[in-house]
């Protein structure tokens, strides 16, 4: 098997693609597959409606005969179709020439009892005609081939028969809506329906129709079938992926053998052109020359291609407000009496009307509002009380809880500072002015903020406290983070600073 | 090479393929959309039909209403897919594969009328075995299609035990396409099917080192997906 000829493309694709390929391929390669098919299934046709048909005057049973023996015709389109998929057509002739195969090695019998009223006959009959297996060997290969792609064969199978029915009684009522209607006055469909009534002739223009759907429509079922069948095999065997490792292994050799010729180019071009080149450039600067010199022209050439400018013409309905008629001030005469006989008639229905369009009315303004309250609530357009969320206890990595505090920050800090401890004091009175600006202040101080973060939200909401705390800050940053010495007169600065801005003792509150 | 799909150039050139639906699945999304009309209709005629006139009058709009909207509603607001639709993983989109918008869809539903003439879209099922893309009358003057979304198959992380090998020499693109998908569909096959495949490519599966055939190809397709040692 020569993946490489074949005439459809190989990828994963579900089975409904699969079966839309099927009727692509089928009418792509309609030509030679209804040849084929005609070429077998009239003559069988014409013989079976002379004998059942005219010989026993049952066109009826002539079709259902025809029906039945479907197996036997499509191992004729599987032939055809399997052939046309690595791009060969089969004539009509070779078609009768294996004609003896396809119906004698393939299983019929089967097919025309058992098998006549599987769902999933389209895609066992592949493997029937093209795998040549027998018994048990071909059962367990039919079970594994159907075993994905049996739901979707199965639904093919109902929509074939219904497409059937459908496109004969269309036919029909296609006719019946030809025919002028004076012809069919007295016509009723039940008629069609009730055997006695309907003449013995009139059964062959009813049921051919029926035939002659089923005829054209099964070559499209087998294809949709049989590519059923190579999208499976397609998916046991990854032939997609034999293909393209193929390809693969066709560049590889190629490319191989392009490289062996170059490098022996090279060498003996090499050994050719020594000290030749001056020439070629000089070619190379006319050549560039003349393109110069045809640029304008080659422009314009670029330039009326249809890509570029055009022009187009667009039309558009518009309307066009003409100027209204006075409507008449006066009702005429007989106007009014006709409204008056048509408005007790119309009150109720009027009535009716009002009572809708007023409860419409009031529901249409319950609605706005609904929307409007919903759309305030959504982007809080009303100012909504804001309860402070309460400050948090650790800020920049202090506890600002005024219950973790001495009662007076600046005496404290002073007698730390007195007791030589800078670094303690100076914290203390950071730490203090935190906790005092969150806690009196009310400054929204946030858990992760830095210390910049505290600033620059003292900047905002407590302004005239800015300046001290920047002081302190600073103070502090360099004490703690560049280890500068802060003289001890500074310090007692700002714990006089503290307690004007923050006042002497902690109120706890 | 034959294929069902239908392949649409944006301006930036970057190709996108559309995977047209065919006649059986969209037939089936219509059962599924008429059984569901049916079923709210009749629900409605429970009710509707015992208000008298009034009731009757309802009952045609609702009708009405149901049968041209429907399809459309579902298509402008539901991303391409009515119920039906939805269920065979089908969208409608414009044939540029863009969504679908109220003109086109009004203009292939209301031409309904005209691919369901003489009985039962008659009309319509011979215009799509014969489209190339598988559309219906309606479809064709709408300028739309009716895809499969979810055609890009669900793809099989490709397998892990293998070792991820560096190749020697740089892999072009068809190459490393190629190896991905035998790697991926490698645990739908048999050992002696991968054998078999891994064989047809002797410069890649055969090494001096390291494992040999199949094992060696999903190794070197485990480093293009960037899976590292």
């Amino acid at each position: 098997m020569d993946l490489e000829r074949l005439a459809v493309a190989l990828r994963p694709r579900n089975s409904w693609e699969a079966l839309d390929l099927g009727v692509r391929f089928a009418i792509q390669n309609g030509r030679a597959l209804y040849a084929s098919w005609l070429a077998v299934c009239l003559p069988v046709a014409l013989l079976v409606f002379l004998t059942i048909g005219y010989g026993m005057e049952e066109p009826a049973w002539a079709v259902m005969v025809l029906w039945w023996l479907k197996p036997a015709f499509d191992r004729i389109a599987v032939h055809v179709l399997s052939r046309a998929v690595f791009g060969e057509s089969t004539s009509i002739s070779e078609t009768f020439a294996s004609l003896p195969r396809l119906l004698f090695k393939t299983g019929l019998l089967r097919n025309l009892s058992i098998g006549r009223f599987s769902f999933s006959r389209s895609i066992r009959l592949p493997v029937d005609v093209l795998e040549g297996l027998n018994g048990r060997a071909a059962r367990q290969r039919k079970a594994l081939i159907a075993r994905r792609i049996s739901g979707a064969a199965n639904w093919q199978t109902l929509a074939w028969l219904h497409l059937e029915t459908i496109f004969w009684l269309g036919f029909w009522v296609l006719m019946l809506m030809l025919v002028p209607h004076e012809l069919l006055q007295d016509f009723q469909f039940s008629t069609l329906f009730d055997g006695d009534k309907v003449p013995k002739w009139f059964h062959w223009p009813l049921y051919t129709p029926l035939w002659l759907a089923s005829v054209l429509l099964e070559p499209l079922y087998v294809a949709g079938g049989f590519m059923l069948y190579i999208k499976r095999r397609t998916d046991l065997e990854a032939w997609d992926v034999e293909l393209q490792f193929r390809r693969l292994a066709h560049a590889h050799a190629r490319s191989v053998a392009e490289t062996a010729v170059r490098v022996a180019c090279i060498v003996c071009l090499f050994g050719m052109t020594m000290g030749v080149s001056p020439p070629a450039q000089a070619t190379a600067a006319e050549a560039r020359e003349q393109a110069c010199a045809r640029a304008p022209e080659v422009l314009e050439k670029v330039l009326a291609q249809p890509e570029f400018g055009q022009d187009k013409t667009d039309f558009k309905l518009k309307w066009r407000p003409q100027a209204k008629k006075q409507p008449s001030s006066t009702t005429p005469e007989w106007l009014r009496g006709w409204l008056d006989a048509l408005g007790n008639g119309l009150e109720v229905l009027g009535n009716l009307f009002a009572l809708i369009g007023r409860v419409g009315g009031w529901f249409l303004i319950a609605t706005v509002v609904v929307l409007l309250i919903a759309l305030v609530a959504k982007f809080g357009w009303l100012p909504t009380p804001t309860r402070r969320p309460p400050p948090p206890s650790a800020l920049a990595g202090f506890d600002i809880r005024p219950q973790s505090l001495p009662e007076d920050i600046p005496e404290a800090a002073r007698s730390l500072l007195h007791a030589g401890d800078v670094r303690g004091a100076l914290s203390l009175l950071f730490r203090g002015a935190l906790s005092r600006l969150a806690h009196q202040e009310h400054v929204p101080f946030l858990r992760g903020d830095t210390e910049g973060d505290c600033l620059t939200r003292v900047r905002a909401h407590a302004p005239e406290k800015s300046a001290f705390m920047a002081r302190l800050l600073g103070c502090w940053q360099g004490l703690a983070y560049a280890h500068q010495a802060i003289g001890g007169s500074e310090v007692e600065t700002i714990c006089h600073e503290w307690g004007l801005n923050f006042g002497g003792r902690t109120r706890h509150d | 090479m034959l294929d069902t799909l239908s392949s649409v150039t944006t301006p930036e050139l970057i190709e996108v393929e559309l995977h047209p639906a065919g006649l059986l699945p969209r037939a089936l999304a219509w059962l599924i959309d008429t059984s569901i009309r049916f079923a709210v209709l009749l629900l409605l005629a429970q009710i509707l039909l015992a208000l008298g006139d009034f009731g009757t009058g309802l009952f045609l709009l609702d009708y009405f209403l149901l049968e041209w909207f429907y399809p459309v509603l579902f298509e402008v607001l539901n991303s391409g897919a009515s119920p039906g639709k939805r269920t065979l993983g089908l969208a409608v989109v414009l044939a540029d594969g863009t969504p679908i918008g109220w003109g086109p869809s009004l203009t292939r539903n209301l031409l309904r009328t005209v691919d369901f003439l003489p009985l039962l879209y008659v009309f319509g099922i011979l215009s799509m075995l014969f489209d190339k893309e598988f559309r219906r009358l309606g479809d064709i003057v709408a300028g739309t299609l009716v895809v499969h979304r979810g055609a890009e198959r669900k793809k099989a992380a490709v397998m892990t035990p293998a070792d991820v090998l560096i190749p020697a020499t740089p892999m072009d693109r068809a190459t490393q396409k190629a190896l991905v998908a035998f790697a991926e569909r490698a645990d739908s096959l048999t050992p002696a099917r991968q054998e078999e495949l891994a064989a047809l490519l002797p410069h890649l599966a055969l090494a001096a080192s390291g494992p040999r055939g199949a094992g060696r190809l999903i190794g070197l397709a485990n480093h293009v997906i960037g899976r590292s040692a």
